[in-house]
């Protein structure tokens, strides 16, 4: 390997380690910003969707009370608790008031429990809602999240108890919202994040149960593994799905459980943040840096080449001097000039080879008296010995 | 209405005495012993789910535990029993109903035993009495009827006015039976509401049915001289009831005066003013001697299953005939309603 | 001069007779056009033309009670149309029909001069019609029959003499099994039905003739057994899918579906209602309803119409020996009604709201057509 070479790929080394360590150096500042942007954003999220759970459950609890305080279900209640009352009267009542206060559940219910009336399975009348009737402090416990059966299938519901109480005889009211892709909808999400919402509805993950805000959500069934570990430790966690090799399609979820009002897990929501930017900033930065380091490839082969012709010519030339001089052409000389280190060496160069050649003349020189004295010698030697 | 077993266990081998359906209650009897052979204990229960009064279950219920014991079954409260029977007094379109249920552990016969027509029950009342005896029914419209005086031996008679013919009945054995009658020709045009009115005020032999255009006269003693012929409109004898009830009882629907004074003053039947959907009935009124004065309401009112469709004084003059459509039946009725002053 | 009316009365008066009687609220007035909306439609007066929907079938049948002079005991209308109290003045299928009155009909001419009947018109508009006296007579589906009175409008109600009922489809594995028949018999609750669904209007039914005709209902049980029902369908070591049926135009049956759904539920069997176009059975269903109105209140004849019906389901023949006794009738009734190939559910009346100008309205006998003939306008009040 020449010395040009050997300049040539130590220089690009010295480059493309530069460009590397700067590349790897910025890849990780940039996702580890981006990762605690992401959990910002989660968290933001979640928060906000906290608080308006909350509200939520606020209103639902006052549109609740509003239904209780009506004249309307007042007088229900007073007939209610007379002797013999006939119920049948009330029981289409649920579907109006819920229209009129906009409910998605809604239903009126005896001192024992019995639907009366019942927006959401109107054909339920009769039947008892068994824990309507325990002992509780409905007002204080506000609203809760309660699986709740509909005609087409069970539902995940943000409901609210009020009591209506005349003489010894209550009547319940207990009415609700649907907790689904609409409220969903209500969130404001960053771009690059989604909301999901699972409802606990079934014994078994089922992916039809997993929604964003609109509708079912693709490869739902994915998050099973998930979801089945949440409802065993309904704690809060993190995890990470990759959805294809393409590592874009990487998604980061935050896990907030909602339980009942027992503790019960009824649905899970999870805030998802997308790889998708961090990872596309990742290849661009990392296509830069193949970029700088293919500009700097050639800018140093460029350099390495005018470098080496500066560096590598002189020192060739000496080189080619000093092959000269030892192959006994002590008159070498080497045409370098220059004030730097190399036109010194080659300036000595041809001193060298001048004073070798100087030396080996005066050798030369020296021999051939030599010689003539030798010469001369056994000449005076013959000449006194014939 | 329960009637629960008798408390007493010891059998009794007196016979049951008379009573209206008779027959079918030993049908019933023969058909718990023939399932279950006595000696038996049985439990028994009686339900009414009818119309029959109180006093008729009453008397069902006692026939029934004698006949039962007397065939030795022993009616008992108390366990072991080795049979049930309950026996429901029920009704539908073709009458009263005997429907007794045997059971004998888990395995239950039924048996049902049709009974022949009710009788009404009387009400005893203050001011005018009314009763109400029904004469005859049909599905036809019966415009007017007449309960004729029967001569010395003969059989009583029923003359009753359709629309298109005038039939003659006469009693026996306890039912009516149709001797006879004479067709009345259409009448122009055809009325959907016709009236009838049977003028036995001559007598037997010189009685007149008017209908609206139509009279027809004869000795109804013997209908085979009876005529009919056209008569015009202008005729028809209702409307002088029609002008006097509006002058003296203007709220009622029909009325009548009947020769019949209480306290002295002069009393009269009259129906309600509903139109003839509605359920009516017969109510006595005196009338005051005093011009002006309104007519006063006077005992008790006789309800009756349907609107009073014709309403005239009786052959008797103490009570009227009713007409009566049947709501439930759709049958006309044949009503005599009389009135006594209440003691 | 009118002489011989005076022999009974007190008072002798001498008045001169009019042509007319004397006004009086019960005495009938002639003339007026009745006005009468239906929930049906009646798409042809064509006594051969098939009919699309039972409900459809019914309408027409009380539309030929008025056009047509009688009717055999067979049940079929005699005469030739026209022959009747009225007579057809316009007619636009499954719209509305304008009938007058027949001046020449055996039984008297009707009071009114004409009845116009709208067709198609829903129930709700019909009781705001009634109600706002733009009608005089309107058809009532039982269940509204409340609300009309709480409303104002004057309701005439008749014996509740249909009977609405849920068959097996033949054919059907849920029909073959009779254990199954059986749960959910016993699993549905009717009075809950009547109550609720109904407002009371109607009456549970155990058997296929109600009490007020045969007089042996009572003998048919119509308490829900959960308990019984439960078993059963624990023999099957879980709940038997069944579907139900129901016409996707009738708002009762869809109530009525759905409340069997949720007692069949409750009892752990499993029932799924669909609903059906009219006029076409589902393929897949295994259940379907009937509404069968009483052919006549002779419970003799009632319950032959029922057979002749029925006999597709229940898999017998018309019995050439129809049962006359009651003994007869009832054993006819519960061999029947013990193979839970039909199960009775309820009887619906019929109920009608009246306008103002109405008198003299019966509700319509069974197996009756409409009264209109009989029917006379009095002043709106």
């Amino acid at each position: 390997m020449t010395f040009r070479t050997k300049l040539f790929v130590v220089f690009m080394l010295a480059l493309l380690l530069s460009v590397a360590i700067v590349a790897v150096g910025v890849v990780a500042v940039t996702r580890r910003a981006f990762q605690d942007s992401n959990r910002t954003h989660s968290e933001a999220l979640v928060a906000q969707f906290e608080r308006e759970f909350e509200r939520h459950k606020q209103d639902i609890a006052h549109r609740v009370q509003g239904i209780a305080d009506a004249e309307a279900t007042v007088r229900m209640a007073i007939d209610l608790s007379r002797p013999k009352a006939d119920v049948s009267v009330y029981v289409n009542d649920a579907r109006g008031v819920s229209e009129s206060h906009q409910l998605d559940f809604l239903d009126f219910a005896g001192d024992d429990g019995s639907i009366i009336s019942s927006n959401e399975l109107p054909a339920r009348f009769g039947y008892k809602i068994d824990w309507l009737a325990q002992p509780q402090d409905w007002s204080a416990l506000g609203a809760f999240l309660r699986k709740v059966d509909t005609q087409d299938g069970p539902a995940l519901g943000l409901m609210s108890v009020s009591v209506v109480r005349v003489g010894d005889k209550n009547l319940y009211v207990f009415g609700g919202e649907r907790l689904g892709k609409d409220f969903l909808a209500s969130l404001v999400l960053p771009s690059g994040m989604r909301a999901l919402l699972y409802m606990n509805l079934d014994a078994s993950f089922q992916p039809s149960n997993l929604v964003d805000e609109s509708g079912p959500v693709t490869d739902g069934e994915r998050f099973a593994e998930f979801i089945e570990q949440a409802s065993k430790q309904p704690n809060e966690r993190v995890f990470h799905m990759a959805w294809t090799p393409d590592a874009t399609s990487g998604e980061s979820f935050h896990l907030l459980p909602l339980r009942g009002r027992q503790g019960e897990l009824l649905g899970a929501l999870l805030v998802g943040s997308s790889d998708r930017e961090v990872v596309m900033l990742e290849r661009r930065i990392i296509w830069l840096a193949a970029g700088v380091a293919a500009m700097g490839l050639l800018l140093g082969l460029l350099l390495s080449w005018w470098g080496a012709a500066r560096v590598t010519r002189p020192v060739g030339k000496l080189a080619e001097g000093a092959r000269e001089v030892s192959e006994g052409n002590w008159g070498a000389r080497v045409d370098v000039r220059g004030p730097n280190e190399i036109g010194q060496l080659a300036k000595a160069f041809n001193r060298m080879t001048e004073q070798l050649s100087e030396q080996r003349e005066r050798l030369v020189q020296a021999e051939r008296v030599a010689a003539w004295r030798e010469l001369a010698r056994r000449l005076a030697h013959e000449l006194k010995n014939p | 209405m329960f009637f629960s077993a008798a408390a007493h266990g010891t059998d009794q081998t007196t016979a049951a005495p008379p009573i209206e359906w008779a027959e079918e209650l030993r049908a019933l009897g023969d058909l718990v012993a023939r399932l279950s052979p006595p000696p038996q204990n049985i439990d028994l229960l009686v339900n009414n789910m009818s119309s029959l009064s109180t006093d008729k279950v009453a008397m069902i219920d006692a026939w029934l535990r004698t006949d039962l014991a007397s065939r030795r079954f022993r009616l008992v409260e108390t366990e072991p029993f080795d049979a049930h029977l309950k026996v429901t007094l029920s009704e539908g379109t073709q009458g009263y109903l005997i429907v007794a249920q045997i059971r004998r552990g888990t395995n239950e016969q039924v048996g049902i035993f049709p009974l022949r027509g009710p009788e009404a029950a009387a009400k005893p009342v203050a001011g005018v009495r009314l009763e109400d005896q029904m004469i005859w029914e049909e599905p036809g419209k019966i415009l007017d009827f007449a309960l004729p005086q029967p001569g010395a031996g003969a059989p009583p008679t029923l003359i009753v006015l359709e629309v298109g013919r005038i039939a003659f009945y006469v009693r026996n054995q306890q039912q009516w039976q149709l001797n006879g009658s004479v067709t009345i020709p259409p009448m122009r045009p055809w009325l959907r509401a016709p009236r009838g009115y049977l003028d036995l005020s001559r007598g037997l032999a010189e009685t007149t049915a008017m209908l609206s255009g139509v009279e027809c006269r004869g000795d109804f003693g013997h209908p085979e001289t009876i005529q009919c012929d056209f008569v015009s409109q202008e005729e028809a004898p209702w409307a002088l009831e029609e002008a006097w009830k509006a002058k003296n009882l203007p709220s009622a629907g029909d009325a009548v005066r009947i020769s019949l004074t209480c306290d002295g003053r002069a009393i009269a039947l009259a129906t309600g003013n509903g139109d003839w959907a509605e359920r009516d009935f017969v109510q006595g009124y005196e009338l005051s001697p005093l011009k002006g004065q309104q007519a006063m309401a006077s005992g008790e009112p006789v309800a009756l299953k349907g609107p009073v469709t014709a309403l005239w004084p009786a052959e008797s003059s103490k009570g009227a005939r009713a007409v009566v459509e049947n709501l439930q039946t759709g049958n006309y009725e044949a009503h005599l309603v009389t009135a006594t002053c209440s003691q | 001069m009118l002489r011989r009316l005076v022999a009974n009365s007190l008072v002798v008066a001498t008045v001169f007779a009019t042509a007319e009687p004397v006004e009086s609220a019960r005495r009938p007035k002639y003339g007026g056009m009745l006005r009468v909306e239906i929930g049906a439609v009646v798409r042809s007066l064509d006594p051969a033309s098939a009919v699309a929907t039972l409900e459809e079938a019914a309408a027409k049948d009380d539309l030929d009670s008025l056009l047509y002079e009688g009717r055999s005991p067979e049940g079929t209308y005699t005469g030739v149309i026209g022959s009747g109290p009225f007579r057809v003045a316009e007619w636009k299928p499954g719209q509305r029909v304008v009938v007058v009155a027949n001046e020449n009909f055996r039984e008297g001419r009707p009071f009114v001069d004409s009845v116009e009947i709208q067709m198609g018109r829903a129930a709700r508009d019909r009781l705001l019609d009634v109600e706002l006296d733009r009608a005089d007579v309107a058809e009532i589906p039982p269940e509204e029959v409340r609300r009309a009175v709480e409303r104002g409008v004057r309701v005439s109600v008749s014996l509740a003499d249909e009977l609405v009922a849920i068959v097996f489809v033949p054919g059907r594995a849920a029909a073959e099994d009779a254990r199954s028949r059986e749960a959910l018999s016993r699993s549905i609750d009717r009075a809950a039905i009547v109550n609720f669904i109904l407002q009371k209007q109607g009456e549970p039914a155990g058997g296929l003739l109600p009490q007020w005709s045969s007089g042996t209902a009572f003998l048919f049980s119509t308490t829900v057994d959960t308990t019984e029902a439960r078993n059963i369908w624990s023999e099957f070591g879980g709940p038997r899918r069944i579907v139900l049926g129901y016409d996707a135009n009738d708002s009762l049956e869809q109530s009525i579906a759905e409340r069997i759904a949720v007692d069949a539920r409750e009892a752990g069997g499993s029932v799924t209602v669909v609903a059906t176009k009219p006029g076409t059975a589902s393929v897949n269903t295994d259940v379907r309803f009937v509404r069968l109105p009483m052919a006549s209140r002779d419970p003799r004849e009632a319950l032959a119409a029922y057979i002749s019906i029925l006999a597709p389901i229940i898999g017998v023949n018309a019995d050439p020996r129809p049962a006359t006794t009651p003994q007869q009738i009832y054993d006819a009734e519960r061999a029947i009604v013990s193979t839970y190939r039909v199960v009775p559910l309820v009887w619906l009346p019929r109920a009608y709201g009246l306008g103002s100008r109405v008198r003299n309205w019966k509700a319509p006998a069974t197996g009756a057509g409409w009264p209109f003939a009989d029917v006379w306008l009095g002043e709106a009040e």
